[in-house]
């Protein structure tokens, strides 16, 4: 009997947002003390690449500060929803994100820790070792979590227990933050409070070399888990019935989003909220199927930070916000019609 | 066939499954019963595999000795835990598509389609395909689940039986629907296909069973046919209750508690 394949429910979204983002990331680029037309970004373009110099003064400005800020906005912002979308999956539980769960903090203390001894180390890896660093801080910081979460909740990790635990890896990576920015000599002291608040405005092609590679990497392969998230949110031990190895997956899953948000972190400092808002509103557009969330959450999450930067450098112009500033004062609320709204549905 | 032998498990130091042998055969409905905590769950796990046991064997048939890989032993094997409970939104489609996830990659082909298009006719489920299954009823969940995990080994695997595992499956069934999954699963059985299933129930687990094993304290009480283990001795003995048994066709017993 020849069975008609079901269109699939999840189609439109991913072009629209990619449209989107485009349209928005060239606005931004635009926007700014000196406005930039297209004309001058063509010929800024077409001249860095045919002979490098000889630009003018607003060319500078689009090829060494706005361009590579708006790539690593949208990077940036990748990266974070991905790694909102993974812990999610992994605690098949719509309100946990790397900023809740300690690995933005971690990777922040592995940052600072690189800040004051950086200089004192042998160990270099050129434009990775800070990278290096804040993803080892991430790894440290989630591994606390999720032992603790393990051995608390017997099994099952509650919701509850899982924040909380949260909450207090959080809190301790942070007051570290803090001890290394009090220990630290000014100019040091100065970037790592910039850490604690988020901040995109040191952005540099450098960063957004290493940016591109962990951001596509950690996309593709988390792409390849898709599926096995899937069945993880029918409960472990069904997981395991439709076959997927949960120990292994869980490792790798925990690692991509160290990598992903440890490195965003290692250069813009913590940023909340965009992990945990952008899966959630992919959900309640179209549904819950992880290859959908993962390369739509990519393009809305670049989409939410991009113009959360432009908020960032609009709303008290000429001066700038912390970005991280912007992303919490829009994300706690609704973070708390979340939970709200969680508690009306499901208990 | 399954075949198991001095299947033991342990936790926090006591036996919850305690040598447990048992063999179960394909094309017959067989039923584990026994009161809370005697091991029925875990019983389950070790034989679908889910747990490894701390002492003891399983066998399927045609394993030859041999462990299977999880991926290959998923398109032979299914499982349906108690209480799944899904936090996010899904279609129906996607949920029962996901029991044929052992057997594609990427996209699900023509045949995977036509199994989730079975299974949920079977199950009255396909008017609600394209529904968020967090709008159904419990009842209705129940039935997207049965539907996902008979999806996983819809089709026969050539040499090779099928297993399908189900503890508590009528949990969140009204009685009609408990008759109407219980006659469903008569109607799918063949000699490549074994069942075991847990149920609480006595009555029903009497009136369908082909063969059953009485659990208690992790140990086997009583096996065979519904008539034989379910004495007023056996089930004293394992429920603490003494039932009066009638057998109004003077095959089958059914239990009155008074």
């Amino acid at each position: 009997m020849p069975v008609t394949r079901p269109r699939s429910p999840y189609g439109g979204v991913v072009p629209a947002l990619a449209v989107a983002l485009v349209v928005l990331a060239v606005f931004s680029v635009r926007l700014g003390a000196i406005p930039i037309g297209f004309g001058e970004m063509a010929s800024a373009m077409s001249k860095a690449w045919s002979a490098p110099g000889g630009l003018d003064l607003t060319e500078r400005i689009f090829l060494e500060i706005r361009l590579p800020r708006a790539i690593a906005t949208v990077l940036v912002g990748a990266s974070l929803a991905l790694g909102g979308v993974l812990l999610q999956g992994l605690f098949r539980n719509p309100i946990v994100e790397p900023g809740l769960l300690g690995t933005s903090s971690g990777a922040a203390f592995g940052a600072a820790l690189y800040f004051v001894l950086g200089a004192a180390l042998k160990f270099h890896a050129g434009e990775w070792t800070l990278p290096v660093a804040a993803c080892l801080g991430g790894a440290l910081a989630t591994a606390c979590v999720f032992l603790l979460a393990e051995t608390a909740g017997s099994h099952r990790e509650s919701t509850t227990t899982v924040l909380l635990i949260g909450i207090a890896v959080n809190a301790l990576f942070l007051s570290g933050v803090g001890l290394l920015a009090y220990v630290a000599r000014d100019p040091q002291a100065r970037s790592i409070t910039f850490w604690g608040l988020g901040t995109l405005s040191g952005a540099s092609w450098r960063a957004v070399a290493v940016l591109a590679v962990t951001t596509s990497v950690g996309l593709l392969l988390a792409l390849r888990y898709a599926r096995h998230l899937n069945a993880l949110m029918l409960g472990e031990s069904e997981a395991l019935g439709l076959g997927v190895d949960v120990a292994r997956v869980k490792l790798i899953v925990v690692a991509i989003d160290v990598v992903l948000v440890g490195v965003a972190t290692s250069f813009t400092g913590i940023i909340a909220f965009v992990g945990l808002i952008v899966p959630h509103l992919l959900r309640l557009l179209k549904g819950s199927d992880h290859r959908y969330l993962m390369v739509g959450g990519a393009l809305a999450g670049a989409i939410v930070l991009t113009l959360a930067d432009v908020a960032a450098r609009v709303l008290l112009r000429p001066a700038e916000l912390p970005i991280g500033i912007v992303t919490s004062a829009v994300g706690a609320p609704l973070f708390v019609a979340l939970l709200r709204g969680r508690r009306e549905r499901f208990e | 066939m399954i075949a198991a032998d001095g299947l033991t498990r342990i936790a926090n130091g006591r036996r919850i499954v305690d040598g447990v042998s048992v063999r179960f055969e394909g094309g017959r409905l067989n039923l584990v019963i026994g009161p809370n905590g005697a091991g029925k769950s875990t019983l389950l796990k070790l034989l679908s595999r889910l747990v490894r046991p701390d002492a003891g064997w399983v066998r399927y048939d045609g394993d030859g000795g041999r462990e299977m890989s999880l991926a290959s032993l998923a398109k032979i094997r299914a499982v349906l835990s108690q209480n799944v409970e899904i936090a996010f939104p899904l279609r129906v489609r996607e949920v029962v598509m996901m029991g044929r996830y052992p057997h594609f990659t990427g996209r699900p082909s023509a045949q995977d389609e036509q199994a989730c298009e079975e299974v949920m006719r079977l199950f009255d489920i396909d008017g609600v395909a394209e529904r968020d299954h967090l709008t159904l009823s419990g009842g209705e969940q129940q039935r997207v689940h049965f539907a996902r995990v008979l999806a996983q080994i819809w089709f026969p695997e050539p040499g090779r039986s099928r297993y399908l595992f189900l503890d508590e499956p009528l949990t969140f069934l009204d009685v009609f629907h408990q008759f109407d999954f219980m006659r469903k699963l008569q109607a799918l059985l063949r000699s490549d296909l074994v069942v075991v299933g847990v149920l609480h129930d006595l009555n029903l687990a009497a009136r369908f069973a082909d063969s059953l094993v009485l659990l208690h304290q992790g140990r086997v009480l009583a096996a065979g046919p519904a008539d034989q283990v379910l004495t007023r001795e056996n089930v004293q003995a394992a429920f603490g209750l003494a039932p009066t048994i009638l057998r109004p066709d003077g095959k089958r017993p059914i239990l009155v508690f008074d």
